[in-house]
């Protein structure tokens, strides 16, 4: 069966694609869509709806500066019912709290010591900006590559997309992730009940 | 070196523009606002200094002469004039060298173009020296001399010679794969320097073993980055001492053997002979649109596989300027905003826009150079923008 897996960047997208892979079922037949930013899933959250009333559709965001994601959801949504197959999952705050989530994937890949991290990934304010402060004390290779060059006016390094998609699709656990994780949680328990959701095939 | 600044007057359809550079720097505007001509400034310089065939005269008349060279807005003023600094490090606080060029016509006669002025300042222990301003007491006796400058002769240009082979070394290309594939068929004539890249091939032959092993190594490591299947690069030589490239791809039947260079695809030849460059020699590479034929997917990735080709060598990086109308290409984050120059149109020529300091802002905030800065160079933009 094809799942339409919806986001707004590079990195949502591995991490859509690795949630949908914990599940049994068979659901290897991705459709994905992006442009990005999220102007972009919002524009088209009408069509998302109508094609999850014939298969599953996966949206993910981040939440960003919003309250919390039911006041985001109503928004999106101008307060329409979501159909039963479509999941819309918010990241809290960025889908870079849920890398940090997995403390010891990421400290490993970081090659840093886990105690650095926090263990409250939801309660940082902008993760992108913890993440890559954290990432100063990666080996320069990486650390060039996920930071902008000294001095530069750019938020972030040549290869942070590149790097980043490869450690979620190569070593980012989920599953040790959403221990630490509520809306990770919550997300990947909702994604193996998408896949056996009732109504068409 | 890199060349640090550049200040044009009546320069094509610059009647007056200036700008700061990077080492990288990306040039954007809509479709004639004149990012071909800026970068001829920096071929101009290139062809005034070259050893063979070089000089003034002859950069001037391979132009069709001052009069289509200089700014249609030039009325009052028909000086033509192109200034440059050149500094060690990008971010040194001043120049080590200043050059300045202005040319008019003779104004009798054959209309000759002549030297109004060329000047050379150098900085050293941190005082500027003149080293040379022209028109000097020699000009005024013997005007024959204004027809020359003394940055393309080697028995007067001693003293700033560093000034003169930085110059002649710029590189720059626009690669038609197809000329380079084909050349044999087309029996097409070579330009002087070799701006299509058809004797590309030539340029790696030409390198010693060694040399050419560690690029077209660091270049397979870049490719199979961008393109997962591919595997291996070689160089070669056919029976009849031909230069060629060959490639092998993971994809194909174990025992397809490997491939010229004539079935590359023109994205792969492309990006061959770009990363070549990047690794061949210190001095000014410029690119014209260098996202052509390529895949957007690998585009994107463009800005990132520089950088790291760049970082791969050891010695000093070479200056890059790249023109383009690429979205996808801009939207890398990574891109140093104050390298990315916006080309607009004025009433009276174009102006070289580099970002505001808001707009600097919103790139360090996350948005991308394509989100920021190319939606200004988009024509149809214009009236919104008067809102922002």
């Amino acid at each position: 069966m094809t799942v339409l897996v919806a986001t707004e960047d590079e990195i949502s997208e591995s991490v859509a694609i690795r949630l949908i892979g914990q599940t049994a079922a068979n659901m290897s037949d991705l459709q994905l869509v992006r442009k990005n930013g999220n102007g972009y899933l919002r524009s088209r959250i009408g069509t998302f709806m109508s094609v999850a009333k014939r298969r599953p559709v996966l949206m993910l965001t981040d939440l960003d500066q919003t309250k919390c994601a039911p006041t985001l959801i109503r928004k999106w949504t101008k307060g329409k019912a979501l159909p039963t197959r479509f999941l819309f999952r918010v990241a809290v705050r960025e889908v870079e709290s849920w890398l940090l989530a997995d403390r010891e994937g990421i400290a490993k890949y970081l090659s840093i010591a886990p105690q650095k991290i926090t263990s409250a990934p939801e309660e940082i304010a902008d993760p992108k900006a913890y993440l890559l402060d954290l990432a100063r004390g990666a080996p320069r290779e990486l650390r060039n590559e996920l930071l902008p060059a000294k001095g530069s006016i750019a938020s972030q390094g040549f290869g942070y997309n590149s790097r980043l998609r490869e450690f979620v699709a190569k070593d980012w656990s989920p599953k040790r992730a959403a221990e630490r994780c509520e809306s990770l949680r919550r997300a990947l328990d909702r994604v193996s009940g998408l896949c056996n959701a009732p109504g068409g095939t | 070196m890199y060349i640090s600044y550049i200040e044009l007057k009546n320069w094509r359809n610059f009647q007056h523009a200036e700008t700061s550079l990077r080492e990288v720097t990306y040039i954007i505007g809509a479709n004639a606002t004149g990012k071909s001509n800026f970068l001829d400034a920096f071929r101009f310089l290139r062809d005034v200094t070259k050893v063979h065939g070089g000089g003034l005269q002859k950069a001037i008349s391979d132009r069709g002469g001052l009069t289509k060279l200089r700014c249609l807005h030039a009325r009052r003023d028909p000086e033509v004039s192109i200034e440059v600094h050149l500094k060690d490090q990008i971010d040194d606080p001043h120049p080590v060298w200043r050059y300045r060029i202005a040319v008019k016509s003779e104004g009798v006669g054959a209309n000759r173009p002549v030297i109004t002025a060329e000047e050379v300042y150098q900085r050293s222990e941190g005082r500027e020296k003149c080293l040379l301003r022209r028109p000097d007491d020699e000009d005024q006796t013997d005007r024959e001399r204004l027809t020359q400058t003394s940055l393309e002769q080697i028995q007067t240009n001693l003293r700033f010679r560093a000034v003169a082979e930085h110059f002649s070394d710029t590189t720059y290309l626009h690669l038609v794969p197809q000329l380079l594939k084909y050349g044999d068929f087309i029996g097409g004539r070579q330009l002087e320097n070799d701006p299509f890249g058809q004797a590309f091939l030539d340029r790696v032959a030409e390198s010693t073993e060694k040399v050419r092993k560690s690029r077209l190594s660091r270049i397979q490591k870049a490719l199979s980055n961008a393109i997962p299947q591919f595997e291996s690069l070689r160089f070669e030589r056919d029976p009849s001492g031909h230069p060629h490239l060959e490639a092998k791809y993971k994809h194909h039947r174990p025992l397809a053997g490997w491939q010229r260079e004539d079935q590359f695809s023109d994205g792969t030849l492309r990006l061959i002979a770009l990363f070549w460059l990047l690794m061949e020699g210190d001095s000014l590479l410029l690119l014209e649109e260098p996202e052509l034929s390529l895949d957007e997917d690998i585009v994107r990735q463009l800005p990132r596989l520089i950088d790291r080709v760049r970082r791969s060598t050891k010695r000093r990086q070479r200056q890059l300027m790249v023109s383009t109308h690429s979205q996808a290409l801009l939207e890398s984050k990574g891109i140093d905003g104050r390298g990315v120059l916006r080309l607009e149109r004025v009433h009276e020529g174009t102006k070289i826009m580099g970002p505001t300091s808001e707009e600097l802002d919103l790139l360090k905030s996350g948005l991308s150079p394509a989100e920021v800065l190319l939606a200004k160079s988009h024509p149809k933009n214009a009236g919104q923008m008067v809102l922002v």
